[in-house]
């Protein structure tokens, strides 16, 4: 009975399982409707992630091109792409280094640039300060072509030419590519190259220096080989003299371009060098700078005959401004020298007093006093020295009481006998030697009535008959 | 024309040098392998109507293992094994060389020249089974001789052959993959 029981229950179970399998497919239905088959593709989407992704990518994509506002998927990628790039760095930095290299050289090389005209700006107030006869004519130079001070003394000083110029394979130390000037001597340049490449990872070898780091000069007296590397081209030139800092960045633009042009080509290389013939004007280019300059300084000897005249006849110039100039000056010094002396002369001469002296339109005016019997001023104008200057005399009579004059107004007023003999001091006549009585009781009355006598003394006279 | 950059190794004083001093036209003296490790040499040749020069970097020889101037090899299109006839201990060297440089280079062609062979009546040590090894192991084996130049163009040509071989196969397999 029990058996039968149990048999019923699991025939009545699996009866159920059945019906509840069709039963639930007729529930569903009858819930979802229509959408139904939509929906359990969808589910069966969600579950195959391939499938999966196909349906997303459109809307991501619309996602990343919709523009967000403030920014913030860009924020909110920031943290990742910093990551990603700082791994890609740390475990392999090749391939970004490549990637960037084209960039970086322009990069640095304007921050270079920048820093030296810092140093030249520098450099050129230093040599403002010197005034050697060349810094004179250096400066006479940079004001005359519009350079700069510090760039003439430099370039003057420089005598190069770029002899010949190696495009390397870097990898193989093949040559892709060689220019030589005409005048130049170039030994098997092939070899050369190679063995330039095979120096350039000696010194990486033995010495302990950074990974594709590479030689940038070769010096050996007055010849250096300039090297620029590419990651993977190298470019070098032979130059004779010293080279100025324009050839080592026109190298590196050469290169950088190159490298740019060519990527695939020098990565893929197999040795068919007519790949590269084509970038023969490039190479030409390098040597080509070295002619320009020597042109110009050919050029600078056949007009330096005229930049002499001109030289010279500004010096000339200069000179004959300069003689004036002292001339002037000489003169002046004479005409002063010699107004002082004739003022000088005419106030230490007794009878003769200066009330004024001027000077108008090249003449001295001189005003002053003069007594009669004083020596005449004129007289003494052109006394001694050859006379540079005009001298006007306006001297108007007076009466001085100069002991000098009055004695003349004496001996010409009386007549004095020559045994007498007549001094003055503090306005006493002083008689001394010897007259007779009647001429000095004559004298005696009359001689006080003259300016400038107060008294007479007689005490020193001997009076005979 | 075509440039190929190859390599000469082996140990010191197998006659490398002499070996190629006829075939190849040479601006730089021996003292380059005291200093700088490698000398450079060139040689002209015409390999299956193809114009190809070859750069042959001579890498200074070396007696036992000490590193290879690895940097030497690169980009290298094929190299040259030299070993020296009469000494057994020089072709050990050169096999754990080429061994090494394999690692660096990759699946080059690469030819195993034994040299003196001039002496080989004489003062021969180089068994017959050590040469059978080797050609089982893909070398190709050429007995040369510096003095008398037996085989050294010989030597230049296979190399060059193979090498232009590898590399139109090489060219056919990408040619395939891009269709």
């Amino acid at each position: 009975m029990i058996n039968y029981a149990s048999d019923i229950d699991t025939h009545k179970n699996k009866a159920d399982d059945k019906l509840s399998e069709t039963d639930l497919e007729t529930l569903r239905k009858l819930l979802l409707g229509p959408e139904y088959q939509s929906i359990l593709k969808k589910v069966q989407i969600l579950d195959d992630p391939v499938l999966l992704s196909k349906l997303i990518t459109p809307s991501i994509q619309e996602a990343l091109r919709l523009e967000s506002p403030n920014n913030s998927l860009q924020k909110v990628l920031t943290p990742t792409i910093v990551g990603a790039f700082m791994d890609s760095v740390s475990t392999n930095p090749k391939p970004i280094v490549e990637a960037l290299y084209p960039v970086m050289g322009p990069a640095i090389r304007k921050s270079i640039n920048a820093t030296m005209n810092q140093m030249m700006s520098n450099f050129n107030q230093l040599i403002e300060q010197s005034v050697s006869p060349q810094a004179l004519q250096w400066r006479f130079d940079a004001w005359r072509t519009g350079r700069s001070y510090a760039e003439v003394v430099l370039i003057g000083n420089l005598l190069f030419q770029v002899e010949q110029v190696f495009l390397i394979h870097r990898k193989t130390g093949l040559l892709l590519l060689h220019e030589v000037a005409e005048t130049a001597i170039s030994k098997d340049p092939d070899m050369v190259s190679g063995m330039l490449t095979a120096i350039q990872d000696f010194t990486n070898d033995s010495f302990s220096v950074e990974q594709n780091s590479g030689l940038n000069s070769l010096k050996l007296g007055d010849l250096t080989v300039l090297i620029e590397n590419a990651p993977h081209a190298t470019l070098a030139a032979v130059v004779r003299g010293t080279a100025p800092r324009e050839i080592q960045e026109l190298l590196s633009e050469t290169v950088e371009e190159i490298h740019l042009r060519e990527t695939k080509r020098l990565i893929n290389y197999k040795g068919d060098t007519s790949q590269f013939l084509h970038l023969r004007p490039l190479l030409a280019e390098c040597l080509r700078t070295q002619l320009l300059d020597k042109e110009k300084r050919n050029t600078k000897k056949g007009a330096s005959r005229n930049k002499k005249l001109i030289k010279y006849g500004f010096l000339a110039c200069l000179l004959l401004l300069a003689a004036g100039i002292v001339y002037q000056y000489q003169q002046a010094t004479l005409k002063d020298n010699e107004w002082n002396h004739i003022q000088r002369a005419i106030n230490s001469e007794p009878g003769l007093i200066i009330t004024n002296t001027s000077y108008d339109n090249g003449t001295y005016q001189v005003a002053g006093l003069a007594d009669p019997l004083a020596k005449a001023p004129s007289t003494l104008i052109n006394h001694g020295m050859h006379s540079n200057i005009k001298v006007r005399l306006m001297f108007k009579p007076y009466l001085s009481l100069d002991p000098e004059i009055v004695l003349k107004r004496v001996s010409e007023t009386f007549d004095i006998p020559d045994s007498v003999q007549l001094s003055l001091k503090d306005k006493v006549l002083i008689l001394s030697g010897r007259s007779t009585k009647t001429w000095l009781a004559n004298f005696e009355p009359k001689v006080s009535k003259i300016s400038g006598i107060k008294s007479l003394d007689t005490s020193k006279i001997k009076v005979v008959q | 024309m075509v440039q190929k950059k190859i390599c000469l190794l082996g140990a010191f004083a197998v006659g490398k040098t002499s070996l190629v001093m006829r075939y190849v036209s040479s601006i730089f003296g021996d003292k380059y392998h005291t200093t700088v490790g490698v000398k450079i040499d060139k040689r002209q040749l015409t390999c299956e109507d193809q114009a190809v020069t070859l750069m042959i970097w001579d890498l200074a020889g070396q007696d036992d293992l000490t590193r290879l101037r690895t940097s030497y090899l690169r980009g290298v299109s094929g190299y040259i094994i030299v070993a020296d006839g009469t000494r057994p201990f020089s072709l050990n060297t050169a096999i754990n060389m080429h061994k090494e440089a394999r690692e660096y280079t990759g699946d080059v062609p690469f030819i195993v020249a034994i040299n003196k062979a001039d002496l080989k009546d004489e003062h021969w040590q180089v068994e017959e089974e050590q040469l059978r090894a080797l050609e089982n192991d893909g070398a190709t084996i050429i007995l040369t001789s510096a003095k008398t130049g037996d085989g050294v163009e010989e030597a230049f040509q296979q190399l060059t052959r193979n090498i232009l071989k590898a590399e139109s196969e090489n060219k056919q397999l990408n040619d395939v993959e891009i269709t």
